[in-house]
């Protein structure tokens, strides 16, 4: 099955949009602790204010920066598609991530350690699993289609398009709301600096929304026949195959 | 439909297959304190542990239980190393711990000020389950790593079999694998669903879950090689989009997974049904509730009061369960159970090894995110 990419939505260090994925960027700074002092390391970082414009305020009160990156990431999309961000019953979603939501996990072990383990946070434990984000995006969308959390260090965006071409093959949903998320924090950037350097760590999401029609993306084969290099303007991070469909798809845009 | 040619588990059920049946059939089941960890609780939460099992150190425990269990899955389907290297061999894993990027000493090293070292980091990168399974036997075909929580292994099997529908390669190692975890035993005990006694799943004195760890591998392809223990008759995936750690209370994910897993057979034809039981007094609850409406009178159980909650692998080894239950008409008694509980509305599991009838059989899970799978077995007969 060849599905149609009915709509794109990505943010990361280029912006928030489609186009965006299109524009050169500039890493920015992320600053991390660093022995008894801090250091400021490159790294392309996600903005994620844009993300009031789908979900209230309060809701966002305790989804963590991974969460709303994705949650961002997909609201541009089904933006994009034309499709509403809410009341979307039987929506597929597939995400994928490589780091999962490191944050939180460093948050929930100082948490241990500031307290004692009878102190974890409750709340960091179930914010530190792999599919907080696809449960988040479900809740928020009310999707209530299958639902699939992926985790892989290399190929993660093939793996992510090839779960939602199978999705929706086998009749499981009729559009699927398919990306990738990672985020930067301490643990990503720690490694980044103590390791060999290289390209700069990218935070950001980037998703398709795929189905039948007359997609304005053309389809999800050209796109990924059409891809460039995986290194963009997103930085480095495990999913940016994804980003470079994503970029390749915009690229074949008929609007 | 596609076949499951072999079958391979490690618990604290036992190692192997085999040992695990008979161990279950006896009602024998092992929980206790932990002993991988300590902590600083007052009292301790029996866990289900893998007693003295000597794992890669190059790689985390988890991939080191799978590794077990997919040899064992193997030579169950009577695959030998050569074989694996001419066939397109897929691997799609579920986990939870295997993925997580939480090594405790870095994290502490870290904030205390340090510099600690990255091998502690690039051990978890290199073990991702999937990856290092085909790894470590070759395989060639495509890679997938699941992260539905506790349905993982569950959806693990039935994403297995679409690959083998859609033509991607010709056999596929599915299962699930969850090494037991400070952090995750803290964070469960934050989250107060763990008990303080051995687990009691739908029992009406339930008081939560034990931990524990394991790995359950099936090897699934199309028919016709080997001989085939069960074929996968269904799978059902559905999102509750209620709740990132409750489930919905009148379980309509569930409903719609089950109906999709049952969708073209008779539910007339379930044998039985391997339920997620987890023994938390909300998901019993659901799914006895769901279990009696949709299924009336068919038998049911839970086998984590002999394995323990493995998290990414529980779905996977409760399908190879299933699987070799389905075969022997056979289920043991739900392990924990004494009391019915009025609140289940007459769902009761048995309570004693009990013969079962029918074509089919049916393995549930339910996990954190809203996630729900179901997968259908039928008799190879």
């Amino acid at each position: 099955m060849n599905p149609a990419v009915l709509g794109v939505g990505a943010v990361g260090g280029f912006g928030a949009g489609a186009r965006a994925l299109l524009e050169p960027a500039q890493p920015g700074l992320y600053e991390l602790p660093w022995g008894e002092g801090r250091r400021a390391i490159p790294a392309f970082r996600a903005d994620t204010a844009p993300l009031e414009r789908f979900v209230p305020r309060r809701a966002l009160r305790r989804i963590d920066a991974f969460s709303r990156i994705a949650l961002l990431g997909a609201c541009l999309a089904l933006e994009d598609a034309g499709m509403p961000t809410s009341g979307l019953e039987g929506l597929g979603v597939v995400l994928g991530s490589g780091y999962g939501a490191t944050g939180t996990t460093f948050a929930l072990i100082d948490s241990m350690i500031e307290g004692g383990d009878a102190c974890a946070s409750p709340t960091h434990f179930a914010g530190s699993l792999h599919n907080t984000p696809a449960s988040h995006l479900a809740i928020t969308l009310g999707a209530t289609g299958p639902s699939l959390s992926l985790s892989r260090f290399q190929g993660l965006g093939d793996a992510v398009l090839l779960a939602a071409r199978l999705m929706l093959a086998e009749g499981r949903a009729t559009r699927v709301l398919a990306g990738v998320v990672d985020e930067v924090s301490d643990l990503t950037a720690y490694l980044w600096a103590r390791g060999e350097g290289g390209t700069p760590p990218g935070e950001g999401a980037a998703f398709l929304v795929l189905g039948e029609g007359e997609g304005a993306y053309g389809s999800l084969d050209a796109a990924m026949a059409g891809r460039g290099p995986s290194e963009g303007p997103w930085g480095a991070l495990p999913g940016a195959d994804a980003f470079a469909v994503a970029a390749a798809a915009v690229r074949s845009s008929r609007r | 439909m596609i076949a499951v040619t072999g079958l391979g588990c490690i618990s604290a059920a036992g190692r192997g297959l085999e040992a695990s049946l008979a161990s279950m059939a006896a009602g024998v089941r092992s929980p206790a304190p932990p002993t991988a960890f300590t902590t600083d609780h007052p009292e301790p939460c029996p866990v289900f542990e893998v007693g003295g099992f000597a794992a890669d150190p190059a790689l985390l425990r988890t991939s080191g239980l799978l590794a077990w269990a997919a040899r064992e899955a193997l030579a169950d389907a009577g695959l030998a190393p050569e074989d694996l290297a001419r066939l397109r061999v897929g691997v799609c894993i579920g986990t939870t711990v295997g993925c997580a990027l939480n090594d405790e000493p870095f994290c502490r090293a870290y904030r205390a000020g340090g510099h600690p070292p990255l091998e502690a980091m690039a051990r978890i990168l290199r073990s991702n389950p999937a990856e290092a399974l085909a790894r470590t036997f070759g395989c060639t075909g495509p890679l997938q790593t699941v992260v539905n929580a506790c349905a993982s292994g569950t959806d693990a099997v039935g994403l297995g079999a679409q690959w083998l529908r859609a033509g991607l390669c010709d056999v596929v190692l599915a299962g699930g694998a969850d090494e037991l975890s400070r952090i995750t035993y803290n964070g469960f005990r934050a989250l107060k669903i763990t008990a303080s006694e051995p687990c009691r799943p739908f029992d009406r004195n339930r008081t939560g879950l034990n931990l524990g760890e394991g790995a359950g591998v099936l090897v699934l392809e199309r028919p016709g090689r080997a001989r085939a223990r069960a074929f996968v008759a269904g799978y059902g995936t559905a999102c509750d989009a209620y709740h990132p750690t409750a489930p919905h209370p009148e379980g309509a994910g569930l409903r719609r997974a089950l109906a999709g897993a049952l969708e073209g057979l008779d539910p007339a034809e379930v044998a039985f049904v391997n339920a997620h039981g987890t023994a938390t007094p909300d998901n019993d609850k659901v799914e006895g509730l769901v279990l009696r409406e949709v299924l009336p009178g068919v038998p049911f159980l839970s086998t984590k009061g002999y394995t323990g909650h493995t998290l990414g692998a529980a779905g996977a080894l409760e399908a190879v369960f299933t699987v070799a239950c389905l075969e022997a008409g056979r289920i043991p008694a739900s392990a924990g159970f004494e009391e019915p509980d009025p609140a289940l509305g007459g769902a009761v599991p048995v309570d004693r090894p009990t013969s079962v009838r029918g074509r089919l059989a049916l393995s549930q899970s339910l996990a954190f995110g809203g996630n729900n799978a179901v997968v259908a077995f039928a008799e190879a007969r």
